[in-house]
């Protein structure tokens, strides 16, 4: 159990250095778009306390279980656990899932309305933050969707095998609850109308996504049996195509490319390629995703481009004809001249990225005034769930600041002391929790969800593989005798004996070690190293290392 | 000069042998992952069936090591390289400084996820190790399931047929092929194992498996349930390069390289089956697994890294010996 | 591979576990019967980073040496280990640590000193360590594992032995050693399958261990050791340490004194007292208790004095090994003064030596030197020895009646033997002293007293000769080629010989526990059925060699090996070998 102190005991640093070490030691938070509180979470499902830790979830990334399916985890890379030499990082993400699956419950908060009103287009993952990071502030909001269900391109976009819609319309319950208003089968089409919101709201933030796949301009795109990514996604899932599939290219290295030939394998399509311009490591999906992807029997073919569509003479897609590319020292792509190749198919989709909607683009220009806001992939270019959400909030607090007349937002770091983490070495040592999946015999069925989720058990286990980086161990020179005693524990290279520390401009400690015992100035943690094993607590005779939990919040300042 | 090679198979000694050969002071330091000397590893199946005794399976000795000077580390690896530094990370942390290197790290067999699961239930057959364990148990096996795919899985076919034993082929494809020209096969290759007496089941693979009494029980995805004595699986072979991971050096399936066998990064060279190239007769990335074309490629690289200049030209078609006839790989047309 | 006997090392530094991972695996060895010698070196200074190892060796047949060459070394610590590699035998193997802290360089890494012809094998110590105990503790038993699965030796037998060592620290130590130990055993089983095999057989019955020291010790207790007094010294101190805790059972006592001089004339006390009594040291110890073993010598007082010698001059080498105390022993004493000089072999003969020594110092009333040496006296091996417990044995020459009535402590006798009392009898009252002095003990300097006392104290050396054990003579006696040995390098010539046996060359061996007197029949015989005499001893002036040319006019080739560790068999071969070309030229 963790014995944190009370709360008046902590003290709150607003120091350049503290600041610093969130980010150099806290590697996930760091990562991660909305810098969300994973040790913190994570601890609280250590604990068993699921509601806890969707509560944290549901604050600082609104859909968690969405994201506990699709995030794309830049914060598992980052993971210390993955670390040279320290085994495999944290499922953070099937974590969070775990946090949803059973820790969900309605956000309770205190509302005071503030008698203004803000008006959001597009009710994605954009969009729904900035209307539930208002609605928390008192603002009357009203979302606008152009289609007939909420969720933008996590309803439209994404498959139901990875994230099954009642997941979506959950965590949007969740911020309707909070009295956001969603207006469906809403489309905003010119300038003409967001003059005319802007009267009646005191704020407009167009979130209009990116929903137009990017059409490209081959020879034979409009043969019959050729689909635009995204068109084919979303007429999938809204259960509006039915065509036979037997041999399906799909051209893309993005999650949408790959997403289609997923879908295409449970429609039925006996033989699938994905065909990308540039190398796999290129791709702008995870290891993981290509990996259950190949699983499923989709070939993978890199370094070829798509020259010609070629198809027969009642104008059906016969197959494609690639060219290789080489790829040279600026690692640009080339077409080699001369090894053009064909490849047979019925189907050919180009998942090629996709684009604002330039219709409504183009009004961005025309309205650009005050109380105009753009955010999400309208604003970026198509991006992540994760970036999505936290461009909402930066749009939300743009608002925030401009109609409630505060200065801005400043990041306060809380201290405080703990005599214990809660963590055994043990912990250390267990390996990874793979999530289960459906078996391969059901995955064609279409939208049957392919990840099940951790088992509570699961996720407790895999929850004390957290380091929880949040702690901060440090030697009390003062009290040190220079025993060693830690350093014969150690289990990797974080204790050093060193003749000085300096302080980089840039905030980093320079530990300027030293061999030489007539030289020590100080025995010091290096917690960049540092796997909080608590090991030199134990091993200390004189009891000099303190832990302190590093935890950052926002403060509004007026 | 310090030329290190990591991978001590043909191309990788060759290359060795090449570069002292043109400089007797250069430092030559060869780090290969097996616990053998040099071994010519395309006579395992000899080795295996006792046509050939285990003396006959050495390429290099240590005399003939130390009589070229080159200095070999058996049974390490790299775990990283970083040419802006020039120094690769072994598997035991330690840390060797280089001038010139080169990456002659061979191919493997590699499970997908669905059956790196049950990766301790499955038998490899590619390195003398495998062969030495694969010894050991043939007595007691009958019993054989092979899930795979290339020319070394039909060499293990005829190899435990041979043998006596009684297999059973999985194939994922509509037909055994194995990757081959079926057209340079005087007939069809799938009918003639049959008739052999191998049970071919095709558009299949296996899902899982689990131990029982006497072997091993497997499921496969059209849910057939079999029972065996040793399961022999691999769902790709591939280059073995996970060492680049992390440096500048650009990889598609296998390590780039142009004709001159050298990566993107300067001072690092790449060679045999661990390298993809571009060739312009095949119209296609091609990645060049075969006794020759590593030997080949050994000296040349060897000779490019002692700085001369001389570049790689694609090797004539292979042929196997299958139960009496001769047949070609796709990737050598 | 198959194998019938192994040499293994473990290196590493203070903290390692590097003892306990001998005293384990010799545990389990000697538990399934198999034949075992373990030697430890370590550095001198008590703490640091000091480098140490174990080194043990076991075998289905009779050990007698360390033998040559290593099959396995573990290198716990990379650089330190580097310089063992030259011991590792061609075909050998080496294990190391791929879980070390921080990056290694090339030239300080052990695995790239190894050539082609050994096999290194990776094996995360640390990190499975980390993962069984939480801490460093545990590398031992993680190698162990490893060990056992490489030659296919029966776990149990080391669980057993991991219960039984660490039996005093409790259930929790045991459990997470006993999870190194499968952690270690595991991973050689996943990433090294394909295993050898030590050929057990499974019928043998275990085996008992112990050292040099530990069979002194008990040897002493078992004849009636009532008193100890020493100070302490390595490598003799674990003999105190023995008598520390088992002497107050048996009602007797062990006295630390403030230094060597102060211990001797401690246990000259007890024996002035009737009690038997003993110290032990090492060579700056001996030198301290010189003047007291001439008090002995003079007064005819029994004493037993163990030398387990160590590196010498002076502090010298006091974790290394070396025979050059020969000298000081027999001659170490001003005027004339003799001495019974001993020097057993083996632990058996530790054993049944130390209890010879003390029923001669008691029944001939004389300093005895007990030479052992530091690497017979650390080395474990099992052993069967024959127990002979008389905790009330007495050889002491007692007065009749008649002579105490008019008590002579220093009445000149045939064998040159006095009575002896124990002060409090009534009517054996008698002065003794360090003067020269007449037969009633009061001092005396005439001329004809004198030359009267120091025959009657050299005539014990010639009567104490009906009482020696005969020198044994080991080999072919047909040989041409002699061999004379003394101490621990009997274990290395013996083996040396065999050596020579299988290259075809014929030898014999001449050794005794007794150095002085000696039973000098059996030598001269001996040496006169010999062409060639070797005589290899552990230091550099040749002492033992000297000896026996003075006392028997031969001239042997002299082999001096100033050592640090045991003597290599395969370098007396060589010996032997260079004398058969010569003899057939």
């Amino acid at each position: 159990m963790e014995t944190e102190n009370r709360k008046d005991d902590t003290h709150v640093s607003t120091d350049k250095l503290d600041r610093k070490w969130i980010d150099v030691n806290i590697p996930c938070s760091a990562a991660c778009p909305v810098m969300t509180d994973i040790p913190g979470y994570i601890q609280a499902i250590k604990e068993g306390d699921y509601e806890k830790a969707y509560h944290i979830n549901r604050m600082e990334n609104i859909l968690p279980g969405v994201l506990g399916r699709v995030c794309d985890r830049p914060c598992e890379p980052a993971c210390r656990h993955g670390w040279d030499g320290l085994g495999d990082p944290v499922s953070i993400c099937f974590l969070k899932r775990a946090a949803a699956d059973f820790g969900m419950k309605p956000v309770c908060a205190e509302i005071k309305p503030n008698g203004k009103n803000v008006c959001i287009i597009g009710a994605g993952p954009a969009g729904l933050t900035a209307a539930n990071d208002l609605a928390l502030k008192g603002y009357g909001v009203t979302i606008l969707e152009q289609f007939d269900q909420p969720g933008g391109m996590l309803r439209y976009g994404i498959p139901q095998f990875r994230l099954p819609h009642d997941v979506v319309t959950e965590d949007v319950k969740s911020i309707t609850d909070l009295g956001v208003t969603i207006k469906t089968n809403v489309r905003i089409e010119n300038t003409g109308r967001i003059e005319e919101l802007r009267k009646d709201y005191d704020a407009v933030i167009l979130a209009g996504g990116c929903a137009n796949p990017k059409h490209t301009t081959l020879p034979g795109v409009d043969s019959k049996g050729a689909y635009w990514g995204l068109d084919f996604m979303i007429a999938a899932n809204r259960e509006e195509l039915d065509i036979p599939l037997e041999n399906v290219i799909v051209i893309g290295g993005g999650f949408t490319a790959v997403d289609c030939t997923r879908m295409s394998y449970r429609m039925g399509a006996k033989k699938i390629t994905l065909a990308y311009r540039r190398m796999k490591k290129d791709m702008y999906v995870g290891a993981h995703e290509l990996e259950v992807m190949e699983s499923e029997g989709i070939d993978t073919i890199s370094l070829v481009s798509a020259v010609t569509i070629l198809s027969n003479d009642e104008g059906v897609v016969t197959g494609v004809e690639f060219i290789h590319n080489s790829i040279n020292e600026e690692r640009k792509i080339a077409p080699i001249s001369g090894s053009e190749f064909v490849m047979e198919a019925d189907t050919v989709i180009f998942a090629v990225g996709q684009e604002a909607d330039d219709k409504v683009a183009e009004t961005e220009n025309a309205v650009r005034k005050s109380v105009f806001y753009v955010a999400g992939d309208f604003r970026n270019g198509s991006s992540t769930v994760i970036e999505a959400v936290a461009d909402g909030r930066k749009v939300a607090r743009e608002v925030h600041m401009q109609l409630s007349n505060i200065k801005g937002f400043k990041e306060t770091i809380h201290i405080s002391e703990v005599k214990d983490t809660g963590r055994k070495r043990d912990y250390d040592f267990i390996p990874i929790q793979h999530m289960d999946t459906t078996p391969m015999r059901n995955r064609q069925i279409k939208n049957m969800e392919v990840e099940t989720g951790y088992s509570k058990e699961k996720s407790v286990t895999e929850a004390k593989r957290c380091y929880l980086c949040h702690y901060n161990y440090q030697i009390d020179i003062s009290r040190c005798i220079y025993c060693l005693a830690c350093i014969d524990v150690m289990p990797v290279d974080c204790i050093k004996m060193a003749k000085d520390i300096e302080v980089t401009e840039d905030g980093n400690l320079n530990y300027v070690e030293t061999k030489n015992w007539s030289e020590v100035e100080a025995i010091t943690i290096d917690n960049d190293k540092c796997i909080r094993c608590g090991n030199c607590v134990r091993a200390c005779p004189v009891d000099c290392i303190s832990i302190s939990k590093y935890k950052l919040e926002t403060e509004e300042e007026k | 000069m310090k030329h290190v090679i990591i991978g001590a198979g043909v191309a990788g000694i060759t290359a060795a042998k090449t570069i002292k050969e043109l400089d007797r002071d250069a430092k030559v330091v060869v780090i290969g992952d097996e616990l053998f000397l040099p071994y010519k590893r395309y006579l395992l199946t000899e080795f295996l069936c006792d046509s050939i005794k285990r003396d006959e399976l050495l390429f290099f000795s240590v005399e003939k090591l130390r009589e070229l000077g080159i200095k070999l580390r058996k049974g390490e690896f790299a775990k990283a390289i970083d040419p802006s530094e020039k120094v690769i990370k072994l598997h035991h942390n330690e840390v060797m400084h280089y001038d010139k290197l080169l990456i002659a790290t061979g191919g493997r067999p590699g499970l997908g996820i669905v059956l790196r699961q049950y990766k301790k239930h499955i038998h490899f057959y590619y390195s003398l190790y495998d062969t030495l364990i694969l010894k050991e148990k043939l007595p007691e096996i009958q019993k054989c399931i092979v899930f795979g795919d290339g020319v070394s899985c039909l060499d293990l076919i005829c190899m435990l047929h041979n043998l006596g034993k009684q297999v059973t082929y999985i194939t994922k494809g509509e037909r055994a092929t194995f990757a081959l020209e079926e057209d340079d096969f005087e007939g069809d290759l799938h009918e003639f194992l049959k008739k052999k007496g191998i049970k071919i089941i095709t558009e299949d693979q296996i899902v899982s498996i689990e131990e029982s009494d006497h072997g091993y029980k497997i499921e496969t995805i059209q849910q057939k349930m079999l029972t065996t004595d040793i399961v022999f699986a691999w769902d790709n072979y591939k280059p073995n390069i996970s060492c680049i991971d992390g440096s500048e050096i650009e990889k598609k399936l296998g390590i780039l390289v142009n004709t001159r066998l050298e990566t993107s990064e300067k001072d690092n060279y790449a060679a045999g089956d661990c390298i993809e190239i571009y060739h312009p007769c095949i119209k296609g990335y091609w990645i060049n697994f075969g006794l020759p074309n590593a030997l080949e490629q050994g000296v040349i690289a060897g000779k490019n890294m002692s700085g001369q200049d001389e570049e790689y030209k694609i090797q004539e078609a292979i042929a196997f010996n299958l139960m009496g006839k001769s047949l070609q790989a796709r990737w050598w047309k | 591979m198959k194998y019938s006997e192994i040499t293994i090392r473990f290196c590493g530094i203070a903290g390692d576990g590097i003892v306990a991972s001998g005293k384990i695996l010799a545990g389990a060895c000697a538990y399934i019967g198999l034949h075992v010698m373990v030697n430890n070196i370590y550095s001198a200074e008590i703490r640091g980073l000091g480098k140490s190892s174990a080194t043990i060796r076991f075998s289905t047949s009779k050990l007698y040496s360390m033998g040559d060459g290593l099959d396995l070394l573990v290198g716990m610590v990379s650089k330190e280990s580097i310089i063992d590699l030259r011991n590792v035998k061609a075909g050998g193997n080496v294990i190391y640590d791929i879980s070390t802290i921080g990056s290694v360089a090339e030239e300080d890494s052990l695995v790239s000193h190894i050539t082609p012809e050994i096999q290194g094998h990776g094996l995360p110590i640390k990190k499975l360590a980390n993962e069984a105990t939480g801490t460093n503790q545990g590398k031992n038993l993680v190698a162990i594992g490893a060990i056992c699965y490489f030659y296919s030796l029966p776990p149990e037998m080391f669980v057993n032995q991991i219960n039984s060592v660490f039996a005093h620290k409790g259930q929790h130590i045991i459990d997470v050693n006993v999870k190194a130990f499968n952690l270690g055993y595991e991973y050689f089983k996943e990433h090294y399958p394909l295993n050898n095999r030590f050929e057990i057989d499974k019928e043998s019955e275990p085996r008992a261990l112990t050292s040099g020291n530990d069979a002194i010790a008990k040897g002493a207790i078992d004849c009636g050791l009532k008193f100890f007094a020493g100070y302490p010294i390595t490598p003799a101190t674990k003999i105190m340490e023995i008598a520390a805790k088992e002497l107050p059972k048996l009602g007797g006592w062990t006295l630390q004194m403030e230094d060597e001089i102060a211990a001797i004339g401690a246990v000259l006390g007890a024996w002035f007292a009737g009690k038997r009594a003993m110290t032990a040291t090492s060579g700056p110890g001996i030198s301290l208790m010189s003047e007291m073993i001439n008090m002995s010598v003079m007064a005819e007082i029994p004493t037993v004095i163990v030398n387990v010698q160590r590196g010498g001059p002076s502090t010298g080498l006091p974790t290394k090994v070396e025979q050059g105390d020969l000298n000081i022993a027999l001659y170490g004493g001003a005027g004339d003064s003799p001495r019974v000089v001993m020097a057993p072999s083996n632990s058996e003969e530790c054993y049944s030596g130390i209890q010879l020594a003390f029923d001669i110092a008691e029944k001939y009333q004389t300093p005895v030197i007990f030479l052992s040496d530091l690497f017979l006296g650390q080395r474990i091996e099992t052993v069967t020895i024959k127990e002979n417990i008389d905790r009330d044995r007495c050889t002491r020459k007692k007065p009749t009646s008649e002579q105490l009535e008019d008590f002579l402590r220093y009445q000149i006798t045939d064998d040159g033997v006095s009575p002896m009392v124990v002060p409090g009898e009534p009517g054996a009252v008698y002065s003794t002293t360090g003067l020269e002095h007449s037969v009633t003990g009061n001092p005396n300097y005439e001329s004809d007293v004198h030359s009267m006392m120091t025959a009657k104290r050299f005539r014990k050396f010639e009567s104490m000769m009906a009482d020696l054990p005969h020198a044994n003579i080991l080999g072919d006696e047909t040989a041409e080629i002699g061999i004379a040995g003394w101490g621990s390098t009997i274990g290395s010539i013996l083996e040396g010989m065999e050596i020579a046996k299988k290259n075809g060359v014929k030898t014999k061996l001449i050794k005794s526990i007794m150095i002085h007197p000696q039973r000098e029949d059996l030598f001269l015989k001996f040496f006169a059925s010999c062409k060639k005499i070797i005589v290899p001893e552990m230091n550099y002036q040749g002492q033992y060699a000297a000896l026996l040319k003075s006392r028997y006019g031969i001239k042997p080739i002299e082999v001096h090996i100033p050592a640090v560790e045991p003597v290599s068999p395969l370098k007396i071969a060589q010996k032997i070998m260079e004398a058969n070309s010569e003899l057939s030229k």
